[in-house]
């Protein structure tokens, strides 16, 4: 027995010595959400949804640092399925914020999706989609390198870098990558013709319809954005934000969630908090994918953000 | 907890040293293979271990009343005990599928009232642990288990980890016989284990998960796509599904060499069945040999008298259980029904029985020519009722392929180096198709380098092409 163990381990050196090769450069150019996981507490956020996955927290903080000169934003929204108002986010803002934090900053972002939940379960927290999500099974939100998301949640190979150099992908459309104040940042490659972007758009607005169809307003939701909003509010100063959509998802969400700005506002003014829907702000941005601000739209939305929260 | 997962190598790790090391007797053994089952089973459902205990420890004390009883009461708890299991069964895997169609019959008689759908979860491995413990019911009302085992020996056998949750379905007594004695270490059979999972991974892993990358959206749009494209992506489809479920099955058997355990196999070559019939006899054998012995042969003896009908109503009735052990869908049971249809010429031929000689050598022969593309043709417009969502789907799926469109050029892309991977692993898969698995034995008798250099190939493809980890498709019957 022990001649074949060794015979084993033998056999397993170079394949380990790859895989400890290919974890070392794994930090540099990761997966979706890995460096949200390893960078270190911060002490303010841009939370929410991938709608506000790409706010860029440089900009809002050169225009902001005036009036709070401590705050240095971190984009920690992940997406619709990861990070709606519930339990595991807050839990997970909770591990991320630096416990001192008084005088941070807080863009929490809300949609009508983010408060709802499928229509077919009861609105209980054991029945929620991001429970077996990034966001919920990572336990430890800042340690690098963080082992637990690897095995928990890193969909791909552990070699997966070293993969990229050997087989590098074909037919990319757009280059994502997380910078370290934790934006999600895209570059578009190769660009659709306006004919079938609008096709392409056409489809995912139908898409949509279907999925917010199957779905139902959460009460629990409601009150833990309530919670989140609580929480922030003894580390500083919060802001509640609609995004900007384009007109169809808009109608969309109204069609389906009329009373949703309601109440949000009826949660802002007893909160005593600023909300502000940027859909009913006159504007010229412009979406990736009608939801998804483009680059430059977002560029310009950070900076009129920045300067709602300093006014 | 998957078996190719992290957490699965942990888990394996401790227990092997535990059962090696530590267990000092086959009870012991066995004792730690129970313990590491039932884990292993609440990892993927802990609600419903209690139901896999409860259902062992019934089994059991009905099997021993159909030894200790003679004649009619034997027969009586024969049915019993085959109706707590299916029972069970009926009711977490077909009760939904029932009530739906009474629906829609309630519906077709203009009655509005509808009964409510329940919303049951589904437990899983429940067809494969269920089938198990049927098989050993009648095996021993057959007296093909001579001696019954020890209740700790019978909890093994149904709840065994390797094959909980796709399979093989084991028979009881070569299974048992496993138990009997403690389990040394080979190092030959540790090796072999080791090549036999390494397959089983690089077919999962690097096939079968790759295939997926195509056919997953090729049938999310197919309703765009023309007839060409269609009927590769059943092709690829049915190549897809051997090497997930083959895959799985390798590593399976795998994992049990490694504990000293001998299990049934799944698969011989199927993709190179030269007939319905020998194709049958390749594909998910432990099921198709468990459903000869006590579902096609006692209905065959039944209905000797009627001859060629008899036998063609065996084995539809044969298949039609075989299309609703997949589930409660009608596209499974249409699979099952057409699967039996496929068998009618050779029923009439007097060609079912006969075994067609396969040859060993590289070069294919003539027949060999001949008839395995058209063998692969044909289970693959096959599949078709496999993968669908509902026959409606498949309607139109057929239609297209059966459609002018079949000669145009396929409209969807289809990466070359996936083409080439297929192609890789077919070539090895006939080199060793005279073997157990693939590899068996492709570089036995050749120096310690290239055997070595061989495995590290398999290795390092399984890490280049490895992509978010996917459950195995048998897994959720």
């Amino acid at each position: 027995m022990k001649k074949s163990i060794v015979r084993l381990i033998l056999f397993s050196v170079i394949p380990f010595l790859v895989i400890c090769y290919s974890l070392s450069i794994i930090n540099n150019s990761t997966d979706d959400f890995y460096k949200r996981f390893t960078s270190s507490q911060q002490n303010s956020f841009i939370l929410g949804s991938s709608r506000a996955a790409s706010m860029d927290p440089e900009i809002i903080d050169q225009i902001i640092h005036q009036k709070f000169p401590n705050a240095k934003l971190y984009n920690y929204a992940f997406t619709w399925a990861h990070s709606p108002f519930g339990p595991k986010y807050l839990e997970s803002i909770e591990k991320k914020i630096i416990p001192e934090t008084k005088d941070g900053v807080f863009i929490v972002t809300v949609e009508p999706t983010a408060l709802m939940v499928d229509r077919g379960q009861p609105d209980d927290l054991k029945f929620y989609v991001e429970n077996d999500k990034s966001v919920a099974k990572t336990s430890m939100v800042s340690t690098n390198p963080n082992i637990e998301y690897l095995i928990e949640s890193y969909d791909f190979s552990v070699t997966n870098e070293l993969n990229k150099k050997i087989r590098p992908p074909k037919n990319v459309i757009a280059e994502v990558r997380i910078l370290d104040n934790g934006k999600v940042d895209g570059k578009i490659i190769k660009q659709n013709s306006p004919k079938k972007q609008e096709q392409i758009n056409k489809i995912k607005m139908e898409e949509f319809q279907v999925k917010i169809n199957k779905l139902k307003t959460s009460e629990n939701r409601f009150l833990y954005l309530k919670k989140t909003i609580n929480f922030l509010q003894e580390h500083g100063t919060v802001i509640l934000v609609r995004m900007p959509v384009n007109k169809v998802p808009y109608s969309i969400e109204n069609s389906t969630f009329p009373d949703f700005d309601e109440k949000i506002s009826e949660i802002a003014s007893m909160e005593r908090i600023k909300y502000i829907n940027y859909n009913k702000t006159p504007n010229h941005y412009k979406w990736t994918d009608e939801v998804h601000l483009s680059p430059e739209s977002m560029r310009e939305f950070s900076k009129v953000i920045g300067n709602d929260v300093l006014n | 907890m998957l078996l190719n997962s992290y957490y699965f190598i942990f888990f394996f790790i401790v227990l092997y040293f535990a059962y090696y090391i530590f267990a000092k007797s086959s009870k012991i053994q066995n004792i730690v293979l129970l313990a590491g089952s039932y884990i292993f089973y609440c990892s993927w459902s802990w609600e419903f271990l209690s139901l896999i205990i409860f259902s062992t420890a019934a089994t059991f004390f009905i099997g021993n009343k159909i030894k200790s009883n003679e004649g009619k009461n034997k027969v009586r708890w024969l049915r019993f005990g085959i109706f707590l299991i299916l029972i069970q069964l009926l009711y977490f895997k077909y009760f939904n599928f029932f009530i739906e169609n009474f629906n829609e019959l309630l519906q077709i008689f203009g009655l509005k009232d509808q009964l409510n759908l329940l919303k049951i979860i589904f437990p899983i491995g429940i067809s494969f642990y269920s089938f198990r413990m049927i098989g050993y019911l009648l095996d021993i009302r057959n007296n093909k288990l001579k001696e019954i085992p020890s209740l700790l020996d019978y909890s093994v056998f149904v709840a065994f980890f390797p094959c909980i949750i796709a399979g093989p379905i084991d028979k009881a007594a070569p299974f048992l016989n496993n138990l009997k004695i403690k389990r040394e270490f080979s190092s030959t059979v540790f090796t072999d284990g080791l090549k036999q999972i390494l397959w089983g991974l690089f077919k999962k892993l690097v096939v079968a998960d790759n295939i997926a990358t195509i056919t997953s959206p090729l049938f999310e749009s197919y309703h765009t796509l023309n007839g060409s494209t269609l009927f590769i992506g059943a092709a690829l489809y049915f190549i897809q599904l051997y090497a997930d479920f083959s895959g799985y099955t390798d590593m399976a058997i795998g994992i049990s060499k490694l504990l000293g355990i001998k299990i049934q196999p799944n698969f011989n070559y199927p993709l190179f069945a030269q007939n319905v019939a020998d194709y049958w006899r390749r594909w998910h054998i432990s099921l198709t040999s468990w459903l000869t012995e006590y579902v096609f042969t006692p209905l065959s003896i039944n209905f000797r008298d009627y001859g060629k009908f008899g036998l063609i109503m065996a084995i539809m009735i044969n298949f039609l259980v075989v299309g609703f052990w997949h589930g409660a869908e009608w596209h499974y049971i249409f699979h099952g029904l057409v699967s039996g249809i496929m068998f009618i010429p050779l029923i009439l031929n007097g060609k079912m029985n006969k075994k067609i000689k396969a040859s060993d050598a590289i070069i294919p022969t003539k027949d060999e020519i001949k008839n395995i593309p058209v063998t692969f043709i044909l289970f693959s417009l096959l599949m078709v009722l496999f993968f669908v969502k509902d026959m409606e789907m498949a309607v139109n799926y057929y239609k297209e392929i059966f459609s002018l469109s079949f000669f145009q050029l396929p409209n969807f892309p289809i990466q070359k180096e996936i083409i080439l991977l297929i192609l890789i692993t077919l070539i090895i898969e006939w080199i060793g198709r005279g073997k157990e698995y693939g590899i068996k034995e492709l570089f036995t008798g050749k120096s310690l380098v290239i055997r070595w250099s061989f495995y590290y190939v398999l290795v390092f493809l399984i890490f280049l092409f490895y992509i978010a980890p996917k459950g195995f498709i048998y897994a959720q019957f």
